[in-house]
C-alpha cells in the first residue's frame, strides 16, 4: 500500500512538472475564467430586453395611448412602433422586424365604459422564450393597468389598487430581481471544471501512448491504476485553483459571493472532480490517436453543458431528456453547487448529489481498471 | 561542370533572436549528389525549406535551376522533387492511390501515367506492394515509395532531407543505389544525412554548425584536410626497411620506420605511391601492405574543433569551382500565346484540384471514426438540444401548504395540479417549506392563509380579495419567471370560478379594474422549444463540427509531414484549400439533408419555408465555417492546439451568437460582438427559414451578410495556407 502511495505521488510530480511547462495550458486556466465570467456575468440573459414592437391602435384615445406608455415604461421593450394597418403589423413579425404586436380596437375606449376592455396581442413564437416570457409580462401589465384612472383620481374614496380575484403577493427567494447571472455563476464553476477536467486528461494516456512514453511507465513497477491516479492528482489540485479562480473575481467585481459554505462546496468538488477526470481518461484509453481523444471530449462536453441543466434550467426538460441528464456526473454537481452557492444548503441538502457522484467515481474506477488491464497484441 | 543549378548568398534565417542559418554561400553543379551535413538543430532543415520555398529568408538570395525562388517559389516546384523527414504518403491510402494523387497534383495521367509508373514500380522495386495501404508498409519500403513518388514528375532537382533515417542498412544501401542511378540519370541531388558513411557517395559536401558553413568541398578535400591523411604499411624484415623507406620517400611523401615495416602518411594517394609500394612488397617476397583511410567521422570530429577553434575561418574552406550560368529569364509571350497559356494553366489547375478532391474524400469515408462522428454528432446534438428548451412549466414541484384546508383550497390545490403544470406536494409547517425550497426540493412554494374563502366570499364589497403567498425559488430564474406566468394564470381563473359558484357578487366584476389581453403567439402557437433549438442546432453543429473537422484534418497533415509535401507540389494554396473544403462542404451537405429529415420524423419540426432553400442558404454557411476551420488549423502546431482554439472559439458562439440566449437581450457591446459573428447570422436565416417561413426576399440582408464573410474568411484561408513562415 505504501508502495502504491509512493508510485503515484511519483507519476504525480512528473505530470506536474509536464504541465508546469505547458504554457497554453496555463494560459486556458486564466482566460476561461474570466471568458466565461464577463459572458455569464454580464452578457447572456434570459430576460427580455430591448424587445422591438409595434401597436396598430386603432381606437387612438388617451386611455389607449396610456397603456402604451405603461408598456414601454416597464423597461423590457423598445420605443413601439406605430403600424398603420394589421397587414404592416403582420408584416414586422414575419420579417422578423418585431417580436410583438398590441393591437387596440377600435372599440377600446367604449369596452372600457362596459367593463370589459380587451386589446390584442400577437407574439413571435419563433422564439419561444421571448414570447413566453413577454406575454406574461403584457399581461401583467395590462391587468394592473387601469384605465379608470383619471375618473378615479376625482373620487378619492375610491380604491386605486386594483386586483384580480385573488391577491397573488409573490417573492422570489434568493435571487428576489430575478437576475440571470446569479443562475450562470452559481454554475460558472462547475463548466469550467468539465471543460479543464475532460480536456485535459483525455490526451492523457493517448498522448504518452502516442510518445512511447506510456510503454515506458508500463515497463516500471507502476500498475496501470497508479499511472492514472498520478496523473490525476495533479489536476485535482489545479481544479480547486479554478473553482477559486471562477469564485473571487464573481464576487469582487459582480458582488455575488457564495451564500452556503465554501468548505462544503470544496467536500462536493472532489467526486465530481475525480469523476470526470476519470471520465476523460476513460476516453483517452479507448481511442487511438489523440484527434479521436479530443473529439470525443468536446462531444461529450458539450451536451453535457445542455443536458445537465447548467445553461437551461432541468426542470422544465420533458421527462426522458431529464433522466438522461442523471448519467452526467454535472447534473449532480450543478444541483449541489448551486444550493451551496445560491440557497446557502448544509450538508444534508447536498447529500444525495454528494453521494450520487460518490458513486459515479467509483464506477469509472472500475471501468477504467478493466480498461487498463495489460493487454497483449 | 557547367553552370550551378543551385545558387545561394548570404542565405540568413533568423526566427527573432535566434540565428538558424547565418549568411550561408554555397552553389551546387548539375548532376552532382551534394550532401549537406550538420548535427541536429545546426540548420539543415531550414536551409532545404528556404530552397524549396517553404520558408522565406531573412536575408539572402536563392536560385533553383533559373528560378528566383524567393520571388517565385511556385514557380521552381516543376523543376523540384521532394522528400521530407517523414515520408509523406497518405497513411489511409495506398500506394497506387497515393500516386494517382501526386501524378494528378503533377499534371500526370492517362497512359503517360502508367509508362511512367511502369518504369519506376521495376527500378524502385514497388510491384508487390502498390495495393498496399502506406501505413502497413515497412519504413524501408515506404522510404522507396516516396522517393519514387518524388522522382514521378523527373524533377531536374531532388530534395532529399534525412532521407534514410530509421531505415536498415540494408535497405539503405539500396536506397543510395537508386539515388546514384538518378544523378547518373543526369538528376541533381541534394541530400542531408547523419550517417557520414554516406558522404562518400556524394560528389561535394557542406558541412554546417550553428547555421555556419565550416567546410564546403568534395569529400577528399575535406578528408585530407581535416585527418592526417591515409596510412599505408609495408610489413617487411628489419633489414629491408630503412631502403625501402627511401624508396617512398622518394615519391615525396613522408615515410618512417617503425616496429615490424615501413609506414607512409599521405594527404591523398597517388599512381606513384602505390606503384612504389607494390614494387617494395614484390621484391620482399609479397610482403603484406595495409592502407587505413580516414574514418570519415574522425574527419568529422577535427572539422567541428577545427571550427569551434575559429568560428569565423572555413567559410573560405574550398573555392567552388563554377562557371556563371546564364540566369533563364523569360520574355512576356505575345498575346495570343498567353491567352493559350492561360487556357492550359487553367486545366492544370483543374486537374490538380480534382486530384485534390479525391483524395480528401477517400481519406474521409475511408476513416470509421469520421464517418462516425459526421452521422452521430448532428443527430444526437438535434435530439438533445432539441428536446432541451421547454419554455412550458410541466411536473414542476409545488409545495403546498394549506391553512385554510376548505373545499376551496383543495380546490385550488387541483387546479394547480390538473393541467400537469405543477406537482403538489403538501407541507404541513412552515420551516418545512422554507426548507424544501433551500434543498431544491420544490421550486415554488404555496402558502393558503386561514382565511382564503371566507375572503373569496367577501371579496368585492370594498373588502380586500383574498391573498395567496408564493414563493419563487429565483436562483432558477427561467423556471421562476415562466412559472410565474402559469401559476397567476391559473390561480385566477380558479379564483374567478369559486367566486362565480359562491354567489353573485355584488358591484362590477373585478375584470373591469384592467386589460385583459387576448394573446396569440403565430409561427409557433404553442410556443414550444423545440424548433427554436432545431434552427439553432443547424448553427451550431455546422460551426462547431466543420471547424473541428477541417482543423484536425489540416494538422493531421501538418504532422504527418503531407501538408509540406503538398506545397512543394504545383498545387496553389487556392486549390489546396477548395480541394479541402469542397469535399467536406458536400459531406456537411449531406448531413443537413439527414439532419432535416431526422428532425422532421423524429422530432416532428419540419422547416415552415421552403426545404431546398433552407439547405442551399444552409451549404453556403457550411463553406464559411469550413473556411474558418482552415484559418485555425493553419496557425496550429499540433491537432490539440487546434482544437484548444476551436473550443475556445465556440464560446462565444454558443453563449453569444443567440443559439440559446436572445442576442437583444445583452448589452450592446455584447450586442456588436454577436453581429461579428457569422454563426448569429447563419442561426438567424435558420430560424427564419424554419419558424417564419422566410424567403430569399425576406433574408437578403443576412444572406448577403454571410456571404461577405465568406469571401473575407476564404481569402484569408488562402492567404494563411500559402503563406510562408
Amino acid at each position: 500500500m505504501r508502495r502504491a502511495w509512493f508510485n503515484i505521488l511519483a507519476v504525480a510530480y512528473k505530470e506536474a512538472m509536464v504541465i508546469r511547462h505547458d504554457r497554453s495550458f496555463l494560459a486556458v486556466l486564466i482566460v476561461q475564467p474570466i471568458s466565461y465570467l464577463v459572458i455569464l456575468g454580464i452578457a447572456v440573459s434570459f430576460t427580455p430586453r430591448n424587445v422591438p414592437w409595434s401597436v396598430l391602435d386603432r381606437s387612438d384615445t388617451t386611455a389607449s395611448r396610456r397603456l402604451v406608455q405603461e408598456i414601454e415604461a416597464s423597461g423590457y421593450f423598445l420605443p413601439a412602433t406605430v403600424v398603420g394597418s394589421y397587414d404592416e403589423g403582420i408584416a414586422g413579425l414575419h420579417e422578423g422586424r418585431t417580436i410583438a404586436l398590441l393591437v387596440v380596437d377600435r372599440d377600446f375606449a367604449r369596452t372600457i365604459e362596459r367593463g370589459r376592455p380587451t386589446v390584442q396581442v400577437l407574439l413571435d413564437g419563433a422564439d419561444p422564450l421571448t414570447a413566453a416570457r413577454i406575454g406574461g409580462v403584457l399581461a401583467e401589465i395590462a391587468a394592473a393597468h387601469d384605465p379608470h384612472l383619471e375618473a378615479r383620481r376625482s373620487r378619492p374614496d375610491a380604491q386605486l389598487a386594483s386586483t384580480g380575484p385573488i391577491d397573488v403577493r409573490q417573492r422570489f427567494w434568493f435571487n428576489p430581481t430575478l437576475d440571470d447571472s446569479n443562475f450562470f455563476l452559481s454554475a460558472l464553476g462547475a463548466m469550467l471544471l468539465t471543460n479543464l477536467c475532460l480536456s485535459a486528461t483525455a490526451l492523457a494516456l493517448v498522448g504518452e501512448r502516442e510518445s512511447g512514453t506510456y510503454e515506458q511507465m508500463l515497463s516500471l513497477p507502476t500498475s496501470a491504476v497508479e499511472i492514472v491516479l498520478g496523473k490525476l492528482l495533479p489536476y485535482v489540485v489545479i481544479c480547486y485553483a479554478q473553482v477559486l479562480i471562477a469564485l473571487v473575481p464573481a464576487g469582487l467585481f459582480l458582488g455575488f459571493w457564495p451564500r452556503g459554505s465554501i468548505l462544503l462546496l470544496f467536500v462536493v468538488t472532489l467526486p465530481f472532480v475525480l469523476a470526470s477526470l476519470g471520465i476523460g481518461t476513460f476516453i483517452s484509453s479507448l481511442v487511438s490517436t489523440s484527434a479521436q481523444a479530443i473529439f470525443l471530449s468536446v462531444f461529450f462536453i458539450m451536451p453535457s453543458f445542455v443536458l445537465s441543466g447548467v445553461m437551461t434550467p432541468y426542470q422544465l426538460m420533458p421527462d426522458a431528456v431529464r433522466h438522461l441528464g442523471g448519467i452526467l456526473p454535472l447534473r449532480w454537481y450543478q444541483i449541489a453547487s448551486r444550493r451551496i452557492i445560491e440557497r446557502g444548503a448544509g450538508i444534508a441538502d447536498v447529500a444525495v448529489p454528494t453521494l450520487v457522484l460518490c458513486l459515479m467515481f467509483a464506477a469509472i474506477l472500475l471501468l477504467l481498471k478493466w480498461r487498463l488491464k495489460p493487454r497483449l497484441g | 561542370m557547367s553552370g550551378a543549378i543551385i545558387r545561394a548568398a548570404g542565405l540568413t534565417k533568423r526566427f527573432g533572436d535566434f540565428t538558424a542559418v547565418d549568411a550561408l554561400d554555397f552553389e551546387v553543379a548539375p548532376g552532382s549528389i551534394f550532401a549537406f551535413l550538420g548535427a541536429n538543430g545546426s540548420g539543415k532543415s531550414t536551409t532545404i525549406r528556404m530552397l524549396i520555398g517553404l520558408l522565406t529568408p531573412t536575408a539572402g538570395t536563392i536560385e533553383v535551376d533559373g528560378v528566383d525562388v524567393i520571388a517565385a517559389p511556385r514557380r521552381v516546384r516543376d523543376h523540384i522533387g521532394y522528400m521530407g523527414q517523414k515520408v509523406s504518403l497518405y497513411q489511409g491510402l495506398s500506394l497506387r492511390e497515393n500516386l494517382e494523387f501526386y501524378a494528378g497534383l503533377y499534371g500526370l495521367q492517362g497512359a503517360a501515367l502508367e509508362a511512367r509508373w511502369d518504369e519506376l514500380r521495376e527500378r524502385f522495386d514497388l510491384a508487390a506492394v502498390e495495393h498496399e495501404k502506406a501505413s502497413d508498409l515497412p519504413a524501408g519500403v515506404r522510404q522507396r515509395a516516396g522517393l519514387a513518388l518524388s522522382t514521378l514528375h523527373r524533377p531536374r532537382i531532388l530534395f532529399l532531407d534525412e532521407p534514410t533515417a530509421g531505415v536498415d542498412l540494408h535497405n539503405r544501401l539500396l536506397f543510395w543505389d537508386r539515388i546514384r542511378a538518378e544523378a547518373a540519370a543526369g538528376v541533381t541531388v541534394f541530400v542531408t544525412t547523419h550517417f557520414l558513411e554516406e558522404v562518400e557517395y556524394c560528389d561535394w559536401t557542406c558541412f554546417i554548425d550553428a547555421g555556419r558553413l565550416i567546410a564546403n568541398a568534395p569529400p577528399a578535400e575535406i578528408r585530407r584536410r581535416f585527418s592526417d591523411g591515409y596510412r599505408l604499411r609495408i610489413t617487411l624484415p628489419e633489414s629491408a626497411r630503412p631502403g625501402a623507406a627511401r624508396a617512398l620517400a622518394a615519391t615525396g611523401a613522408a615515410a618512417a620506420v617503425e616496429d615490424d615495416g615501413v609506414v607512409l602518411r599521405t594527404a591523398a594517394l597517388s599512381s606513384a605511391i602505390l606503384d612504389a609500394a607494390s614494387r617494395i612488397a614484390a621484391a620482399h617476397g609479397d610482403a603484406p601492405i595495409a592502407i587505413e583511410r580516414p574514418e570519415m567521422t574522425a574527419v568529422f570530429r577535427r572539422l567541428m574543433l577545427a571550427a569551434q577553434d575559429r568560428p569565423d575561418a572555413p567559410r573560405d574552406a574550398v573555392a567552388v569551382p563554377v562557371v556563371t550560368a546564364p540566369t533563364a529569364r523569360t520574355s512576356a509571350p505575345p498575346p495570343h500565346l498567353r491567352l493559350a497559356a492561360a487556357s492550359t494553366a487553367l486545366r492544370a489547375s483543374a486537374r490538380r484540384l480534382r486530384s485534390l478532391l479525391v483524395r480528401e474524400s477517400r481519406a474521409t469515408f475511408r476513416d470509421p471514426f469520421t464517418v462516425a462522428i459526421l452521422i452521430t454528432v448532428p443527430l444526437a446534438a438535434l435530439l438533445a438540444f432539441g428536446l432541451t428548451l421547454a419554455t412550458d412549466v410541466q411536473h414542476l414541484a409545488l409545495g403546498f401548504l394549506d391553512g385554510n384546508a376548505t373545499a376551496a383550497s383543495r380546490r385550488l390545490a387541483a387546479e394547480l395540479a390538473a393541467n400537469g403544470s405543477f406537482a403538489i406536494r403538501p407541507y404541513t409547517t412552515r420551516e418545512a417549506i422554507d426548507r424544501a425550497l433551500v434543498s431544491g426540493e420544490i421550486s415554488v412554494a404555496v402558502i393558503v392563509p386561514p382565511d382564503f374563502d371566507r375572503r373569496l366570499v367577501t371579496a368585492g364589497d370594498g373588502a380586500a380579495a383574498p391573498s395567496l403567498q408564493v414563493l419563487y425559488d429565483g436562483g432558477e430564474t427561467l423556471v421562476a419567471g415562466n412559472a410565474e406566468a402559469f401559476f397567476r394564470g391559473i390561480a385566477n381563473a380558479t379564483g374567478a370560478a369559486l367566486r362565480a359558484r359562491r354567489g353573485p357578487p355584488s358591484g362590477p366584476p373585478r375584470e373591469a379594474a384592467g386589460v385583459r389581453v387576448v394573446a396569440r403567439a403565430i409561427f409557433n402557437p404553442t410556443l414550444d422549444g423545440t424548433p427554436f433549438m432545431v434552427a439553432g442546432t443547424y448553427g451550431f453543429v455546422l460551426t462547431f463540427l466543420t471547424t473541428l473537422i477541417t482543423a484536425v484534418s489540416v494538422v493531421n497533415e501538418r504532422v504527418g509531414g503531407t501538408f509540406e509535401q503538398l506545397r512543394v507540389t504545383p498545387a496553389s494554396a487556392a486549390e489546396i484549400v477548395l480541394g479541402k473544403i469542397l469535399p467536406l462542404g458536400a459531406v456537411f451537405t449531406v448531413d443537413v439533408v439527414l439532419m432535416l429529415l431526422t428532425a422532421g420524423v423524429a422530432l416532428g419540426v419540419w422547416p415552415a419555408g421552403n426545404a431546398v432553400f433552407f439547405v442551399i442558404a444552409t451549404a453556403g454557411y457550411v463553406f464559411v465555417s469550413l473556411s474558418t476551420g482552415l484559418i485555425l488549423s493553419a496557425t496550429s502546431a499540433t491537432p490539440a492546439e487546434a482544437v484548444q482554439k476551436t473550443v475556445l472559439s465556440s464560446i462565444p458562439l454558443i453563449f453569444l451568437g443567440g443559439f440559446v440566449f436572445p442576442i437583444r437581450n445583452m448589452p450592446i457591446g455584447f450586442q456588436w460582438i454577436s453581429e461579428a459573428i457569422p454563426a448569429t447570422h447563419y442561426i438567424r436565416i435558420a430560424r427564419a427559414i424554419y419558424l417564419r417561413a422566410a424567403g430569399p426576399a425576406e433574408l437578403a440582408g443576412e444572406l448577403l451578410l454571410v456571404a461577405l464573410f465568406g469571401v473575407v474568411l476564404i481569402a484569408i484561408a488562402f492567404r494563411t495556407v500559402g503563406a510562408r513562415a
